[in-house]
């Protein structure tokens, strides 16, 4: 990815799609986690403004993918923030899972969707689910999660244990094992650090 | 989870980052659990097509920013009408869904949640477990259902007293149910008691299936003990009603007891004893669930279709088509009951071969309800 980062601080078009491809369904699904409303737009505001200050950016892939997680949570922030000001009723909140006719079936033949496996993440107490989240889907290591929220290494050590384990003790988790044998970790980040020890 | 995200806000600009620190044991705890691991991989995978929706979008973001002296325009308003007509990284729908639909199934939702919500209001309200404030409110938003005002005694107690200070003899049996409208409930009979009497009402079962009876017992006590032979009338209001009706009448026995049935109920209902000297008891809750089916009918067209029926409950009463995964009921599509009590489910190809059933949501006038399973065969 280090060369798709550099192409796109040159300005490269292509560079920027490749680079966009393979890092915005992650950045949704980190949103979905937070209980965005509206994680395209949250979403759309974050990549407005890396773009906007990518000539300034120096650092690696690792420092890039830090810094796009962490200007995503606060655009989060915000966007919860004017929703609380706007005083909007978050009733449909809710009824994600219930409203999502594709999920359902994509559950019932397929075992588990993304978006099964998103929702059941975002289930998880705050903390749990960001510290799961942010090591997971966004492949950082544990110290970049502790900065970005804000928190010491071992608490993060913590509250991904505990989610961890909170999700390993799911019925439907457990369900999966018989349905994809053994999980290795060491495929589940294409850019071959998500998973391994930092 | 909560979208208010708490901890601090702090610098986001690029760069700075920490140095190395020893790692953690996620690797170790995914593969020690294969079903964990598969959720990881699952959180980690390639781009589902809806995810990247916003290709183009992004691109046009990218090219108006890095293009020096082009004016930047916040994402928001590159999707304005005259631009590129959609958001930066945003979609107008998720893919596969129409927008309309979509709404539609939303609405459906909201009405569901609004009922359902509101069935539970009515239920709290009902048993008097409201905080006063609410209790007041639930008086004047569902008074015509039979809701107390928040001034009425023992918010979760079914029982009350009233002062007395003679005792007299108890009545003869009546036969029941008998419903002759009565404002309010009120005092009946000649009794005598001593002191301060007590009236209470259990209820046998208070969730029931439609059309079927539930019985009350009374305890009618005063600083002597049980109070035999003293007249106790059950009074029945139901959903949508402003009158307390008589649905019953016994005398207590040697212990101050007495058991009244009242059948044929068919709509949710609060009940509360009327005893001597004014004595009421607490409201007890007894909640009715209609009957509901589903059954399949067989079709050679690529869908088949689940017909759920439920006769005793209302035309446009919400319920839900759910199926059967993984040993858990998940809810697929949601309908309104039509004219005939009736609705109509229409069941996929690929979805087939599955079991299904039919949950009826509640009502400030009935309880939930779930039908019999159902499997649909192969075409």
């Amino acid at each position: 990815m280090g060369g798709l980062l550099a192409r796109a601080r040159s300005g490269d078009e292509a560079g920027f799609l490749e680079l966009w491809r393979a890092l915005q369904p992650r950045l949704l699904r980190y949103l979905h986690v937070l209980g965005c409303d509206d994680p395209d737009d949250v979403a759309g505001e974050t990549w407005f403004q890396v773009v906007r200050d990518l000539h300034k950016f120096a650092g690696d892939d690792e420092d890039f993918r830090r810094w796009l997680f962490t200007v995503a949570r606060h655009r989060a922030i915000d966007a919860a923030r004017a929703r609380m000001r706007r005083h909007v009723s978050p009733m449909a909140d809710g009824l994600d899972g219930l409203a999502d006719e594709q999920m359902v079936e994509d559950q019932v033949l397929d075992g588990m969707s993304v978006k099964q496996a998103v929702a059941m993440l975002a289930g998880l107490s705050q903390d749990q689910a960001e510290a799961v989240a942010l090591r997971v889907i966004a492949g950082l290591d544990t110290p970049a999660v502790a900065s970005i929220l804000g928190k010491s290494p071992g608490a993060v050590r913590v509250a991904l244990h505990r989610g961890l384990r909170a999700l390993a003790a799911d019925p439907r988790v457990q369900a999966l094992a018989a349905d994809h044998g053994s999980g290795l970790p060491g495929q589940l980040a294409p850019w071959g650090g998500g998973l391994s020890e930092h | 989870m909560s979208t208010d995200f708490p901890g601090h806000r702090g610098d986001d600009r690029p760069g700075d980052v920490p140095g190395g620190m020893p790692g953690d044991l996620l690797g170790d705890i995914a593969s020690s659990e294969p079903g964990l691991g598969a959720l990881l991989g699952m959180l980690a995978a390639d781009a589902t097509p809806d995810e990247l929706t916003g290709e183009s979008a992004a691109l046009a973001m990218f090219r108006a920013t890095r293009q020096p002296g082009v004016p930047v325009a916040e994402p928001r308003l590159l999707g304005s009408p005259g631009t590129s007509g959609r958001r930066i990284g945003g979609r107008s729908a998720p893919a596969g869904r129409h927008p309309r639909r979509q709404a539609r199934r939303v609405g459906l939702m909201a009405a569901a949640v609004t009922l359902a919500a509101a069935a539970g209001f009515a239920v709290a309200a009902y048993t008097e477990a409201l905080p006063a404030p609410l209790q007041q409110a639930a008086y004047h938003a569902l008074g015509f259902a039979g809701v107390p005002a928040s001034h009425h005694p023992a918010p979760s107690a079914a029982s009350s007293h009233a002062p007395g200070n003679s005792r007299g003899h108890g009545s003869s049996p009546k036969p029941g149910p008998s419903k002759q409208p009565s404002p309010q409930p009120s005092s009946s009979g000649p009794a005598s008691l001593t002191g301060q009497a007590s009236l209470s009402i259990t209820v046998t079962s208070g969730r029931i299936v439609a059309g079927r009876s539930d019985t009350f017992t009374a305890h009618l006590s005063d600083k002597s003990g049980g109070v035999a032979g003293a007249s106790v009338s059950l009074l029945e209001r139901e959903a949508g009603q402003s009158a307390w009706q008589q649905a019953g009448t016994a005398t207590t026995g040697g212990n101050g007891t007495a058991a009244i049935t009242a059948s044929n109920l068919t709509m949710n209902a609060v009940f509360r004893l009327k005893g001597p000297d004014g004595t009421l008891s607490g409201p007890v809750l007894v909640i009715v669930m209609p009957p509901v089916s589903a059954t399949f009918s067989g079709s050679k067209a690529k869908t088949g279709g689940i017909t759920a029926s439920s006769p005793l409950a209302a035309p446009g009463n919400i319920v839900v088509l759910q199926i059967l995964s993984g040993g858990h009921w998940m809810s697929l599509q949601m309908g309104r009951l039509n004219g005939t009590n009736q609705a109509q489910f229409m069941v996929r190809s690929r979805l087939r071969q599955r079991t299904y059933r039919v949950v009826l949501l509640p009502t400030a006038s009935h309880g939930l309800s779930v039908s019999n399973a159902v499997t649909v065969p192969p075409r």
